[in-house]
């Protein structure tokens, strides 16, 4: 938790960092995007990984960020 | 079942799960779209893996249709964000609401244009909350109750979902159906007569009781004769991106012109209505609606062969290889999945009529100078967490596909209920939108559901596939998100319970008659279509 300079109250990481982690999921989902197409197309393990890695992470910013 | 996993209770259960969990977090955790969404991905993901024998490759290429998917909607949901944010930055759609609010001073005739007509005309541009949020808050300073202007707004505009946002939720269906438009979307168009005509009755129900349901039996049957068949005559000439827009548009239109017959005229003008004619002058409608006018004019163009086929080559798509779980279950090879065509997507049209809007509010000098970047942020921050809550839940909804878990539902609801199918259909598209406070979601979710319950009962794919987007549309207007919206804008917020206990009846009533009307046609009407 940090501290609201205005009220001095606690606010909550999530809370404060929501907008730029909600846009960086958004990004991560794009990002993923093409490591899935090529890493399933192609049969790469590296890029199927890596795609899912991203997804995982993308994923888990609305669960431990958004109400 | 030949391919796949074994149909068992177990197997169903665990078939249903991401959508359980989907609907189970929504409903009693109170989570929104993207952390629902989020948690029906992983458990979606995991029971792919360990359960329907899906491998890393599969899933990965399930992941990847579904992101085709998305960014096919998503750019049409930010194209219209982004008009629909420049158009009020420009304070046009305050002139476009004023005048709207100037037609008549019937009362039964005010709320039916406004709730029923004209909150379907901005469900046309805009979408995703908008004709609640702009429609409610007017209608509350003409003088209508805030639950009233709220629950009028969200059973009104209802039938508009769509073919409204420039037809995303009619996008989707197909994209998730293979259904093409020019078959799907006149059926479509048929079965949405009936909420059509049903949604102006209960907005005079909501407002005034029985006593306004017959007084307003004429200006609902004549509105719902050119809405319907204006619904139907802009899928047939292929411009479905519009059967909201137009309809809604001479919708308003018409009940314009029955407000000056003997039945509904009224000939006091107000003080009000003479201080806001003099406040409007500095923009009139006509140039308040140029940004509109622009994308009709634009969207009939791209219909005319010459010119589509001048752009035809400009299509990007992806081709996925045809695949097969551990149990069997055959996935088929697609080319140019979810194709975006420059000139067929409304996304390019959306931001072309945005920058002509530029060009000709900067002739006449009314463009605000930092209009478009404000827009911009505007439509970023709108559409974020949207977007996040499409993404989730359309992988969620392919990776259910892809692995064999939607036409394993299907058949034990085939199974379950039989003949009677048709007449639950439309629930589930309300079910759909109920969770996701999206046509569009629940069309993602439920539309290969819809289209493997009905090869397996040997019915029209193309009714049930259909009945569910009619059903999604008029489960819209008993969506937490939409109620949340509408009591948010009107001053009832923690009173959700209250606008939804009004919307809930009538919601439910028109969803019965859109699946008996679905019953009759795919059992009795139109047995032989495909």
């Amino acid at each position: 938790m940090t501290a609201d300079t205005a009220n001095n109250k606690p606010v909550p990481w999530g809370k404060k960092y929501r907008t730029p982690l909600m846009n960086a999921s958004f990004v991560a989902f794009w990002l993923g995007f093409p490591l899935a197409y090529i890493g399933g197309t192609q049969n790469n393990s590296l890029f199927i990984n890596a795609a899912f890695l991203l997804f995982t992470l993308a994923c888990l910013v609305p669960l431990v960020t958004k109400k | 079942m030949d391919k796949g996993i074994t149909l068992t209770f177990l197997n169903w259960i665990l078939a249903f799960l991401p959508i359980l969990v989907l609907l189970f977090t929504i409903l009693f955790f109170k989570w929104g779209a993207p952390k629902s969404g989020a948690i029906s991905w992983f458990v979606a993901m995991l029971l792919g893996l360990f359960v329907f024998g899906a491998d890393g490759r599969l899933l990965a290429l399930a992941n990847s249709k579904g992101l085709s998917l998305a960014l096919y909607v998503l750019l049409i949901i930010w194209g219209a964000v982004f008009l629909y944010n420049v158009v009020e930055k420009i304070g046009a759609i305050q002139v476009i609401g004023n005048t709207m609010t100037k037609v008549t001073e019937d009362r039964l005739l005010q709320c039916l244009l406004m709730a029923w007509c004209f909150s379907s005309f901005m469900q046309g541009i805009a979408g995703f909350g908008v004709p609640v949020a702009v429609v409610a808050p007017i209608m509350l300073v003409m003088g209508f109750p805030p639950a009233v202007a709220a629950a009028t707004c969200l059973v009104g505009h209802s039938w508009s979902i769509s073919f409204g946002s420039m037809g995303s939720s009619y996008y989707t269906i197909q994209l998730v159906t293979k259904i093409p438009g020019e078959i799907i979307g006149p059926w479509m168009a048929f079965l949405f007569v009936l909420p059509i005509i049903a949604t102006g009755f209960s907005v005079a129900h909501i407002y005034g009781g029985m006593a306004a349901v017959r007084r307003g039996i004429p200006v609902i049957v004549i509105t719902t004769a050119v809405m319907g068949a204006m619904m139907w005559f802009m899928n047939y000439i292929g411009s479905a991106q519009l059967a909201t827009l137009i309809p809604a548009l001479l919708g308003c239109a018409t009940i314009a012109v029955m407000s000056r017959t003997a039945l509904y005229r009224v000939d006091k003008i107000s003080d009000q209505q003479s201080t806001e004619q003099s406040t409007l002058k500095a923009l009139g409608f006509h140039q308040a609606f140029v940004p509109y006018y622009i994308l009709i004019a634009l969207s009939i163009m791209s219909q005319i062969k010459g010119i589509s086929a001048i752009f035809a080559p400009f299509t990007w798509g992806l081709d996925f290889p045809a695949m097969k779980t551990a149990f069997g279950y055959a996935v088929n090879a697609e080319k140019l999945y979810s194709r975006i065509n420059i000139l067929s997507h409304p996304a390019p049209l959306l931001v072309v009529s945005a920058f002509l809007a530029y060009v000709v509010f900067s002739a006449t000098g009314r463009w605000k100078a930092g209009t478009a970047v404000s827009a911009l942020k505007s439509t970023f921050n709108q559409c974020i967490p949207t977007s996040i809550g499409i993404l989730t839940m359309v992988m969620m909804a392919l990776i259910m596909n892809d692995t064999g878990m939607t036409s394993l539902l299907a058949l034990g609801m085939a199974n379950a209920t039989g003949t009677l199918f048709p007449i639950i259909s439309p629930l589930i598209g309300v079910l759909g939108a109920f969770l996701t406070g999206s046509n569009t979601n629940s069309n993602v979710m439920f539309g290969g559901l819809q289209i493997a319950t009905a090869k397996v009962l040997g019915i029209s794919s193309v009714i049930m596939a259909a009945a569910q987007s009619v059903g999604g549309s008029v489960g819209c207007s008993i969506a937490p998100a939409k109620v949340l919206i509408g009591t948010a804008t009107t001053g009832l917020d923690g009173r959700e319970s209250e606008v939804m206990n009004r919307t809930l009846p009538y919601c439910l009533l028109i969803t019965l008659l859109v699946g008996i009307n679905a019953w009759i046609f795919a059992y009795v009407l139109f047995r032989d279509l495909p």
